[in-house]
């Protein structure tokens, strides 16, 4: 029992990184965020629990791929901020993204509605 | 601003030093705020700070996310053998496995430099360049020196290392190149998405 819950852990955790940088392109969706900010949407918005440290790089690489875009704001806190913004081309990548990932479920949804009918064991 | 966040932000910088200067000053300033947002003190508190780096993982962990994924940025998109030896220098700074393959990366180079070399030396001095039989061993003799440093041998090849030398030379540096693109693809992917 214990190694099937873990199984089913293992492959969330598998799914989630997949997803990351759609959850984070699709944060910046409505307007610019800084770091911290895109961390809270993500853990509000969705049950993705992202380990911190692993955001920045990706804010990073996503830069690099010109699919975001970075300003620093100084901010009321006191200190400046780096806020991330979609590019065109992130627009244009994102839009791809949840064409693709809408497909993808609705696919998968086809192929697992049997088992919905399964009575629960 | 306690001293772990400071030790903290040092280490990273160190770690950090494969990478441009005014990129590593942009990632340990967003950091430091990051920490600060994350304290409700605005990191004057030890507790918070802790706390906050905790979540954020060790110094060394985040660099290499940063490092070993920005590293063959340029590789990736670039074709070009110079930016690709770049790209493995920087790792053979970084690890002892990036250091063996640079040696391996050099050591294809050098090899096809060879086979060409050979081959346009020809034309110039075609005494010179040659393969030549020695006894029961075959030699690949490349003069550089005196006429009188020739083998004394049966020349095997004649013209023919002209093209079987630009041959050999390009196949031994396309499959170089071909082995470092896969090492950098196949690095460049995971570190980034692993989660603990």
């Amino acid at each position: 029992m214990g190694d099937a819950a873990d199984a089913v852990e293992r492959w969330e955790i598998q799914l989630r990184k997949g997803c990351l940088e759609l959850a984070i392109l699709a944060s910046l969706w409505s307007g610019r965020l800084y770091g911290l900010e895109i961390l809270r949407r993500l853990a509000d918005g969705s049950d993705l629990v992202v380990p911190e440290g692993t955001v920045y790089p990706l804010l990073s690489r996503l830069k690099a791929e010109g699919w975001v875009e970075s300003e620093w704001v100084e901010a009321e806190a006191g200190h400046p901020r780096k806020y991330y913004t979609l590019t065109a081309a992130g627009k244009r990548h994102l839009l791809g993204l949840s064409r693709s990932w809408a497909r993808f479920a609705r696919s998968l949804d086809g192929l697992l509605a049997p088992l919905r009918k399964e009575p629960r064991r | 601003m306690t001293d772990s966040l400071e030790r903290y932000l040092e280490e990273l910088r160190g770690r950090l030093r494969p990478l441009p200067a005014a990129e590593v000053a942009e990632i340990v300033e967003e950091l430091r705020s990051h920490v600060r947002d994350s304290s409700p003190s605005g990191a004057t508190d030890d507790g918070e700070v802790a706390a906050a780096l905790e979540r954020l993982g060790s110094a060394e962990e985040l660099a290499s996310l940063y490092v070993r994924d920005r590293l063959f940025d340029g590789a990736r998109h670039s074709r070009s053998p110079f930016v690709l030896a770049e790209g493995m220098f920087r790792w053979a700074t970084l690890s002892v496995a990036g250091f063996f393959a640079f040696l391996g990366l050099l050591a294809g180079y050098v090899v096809s430099l060879s086979f060409f070399i050979a081959a346009l030396h020809d034309p110039i001095a075609p005494d010179r360049v040659g393969l030549w039989r020695l006894g029961d061993s075959l030699s690949l003799h490349l003069g550089f020196g005196s006429p009188g440093s020739v083998p004394q041998g049966e020349e095997l090849l004649g013209f023919w290392i002209i093209p079987i030398g630009l041959l050999a030379g390009g196949m031994c540096a396309w499959l170089t190149h071909s082995i470092a693109r896969w090492c950098v693809r196949s690095l460049r992917r995971p570190p980034l998405h692993r989660v603990p």
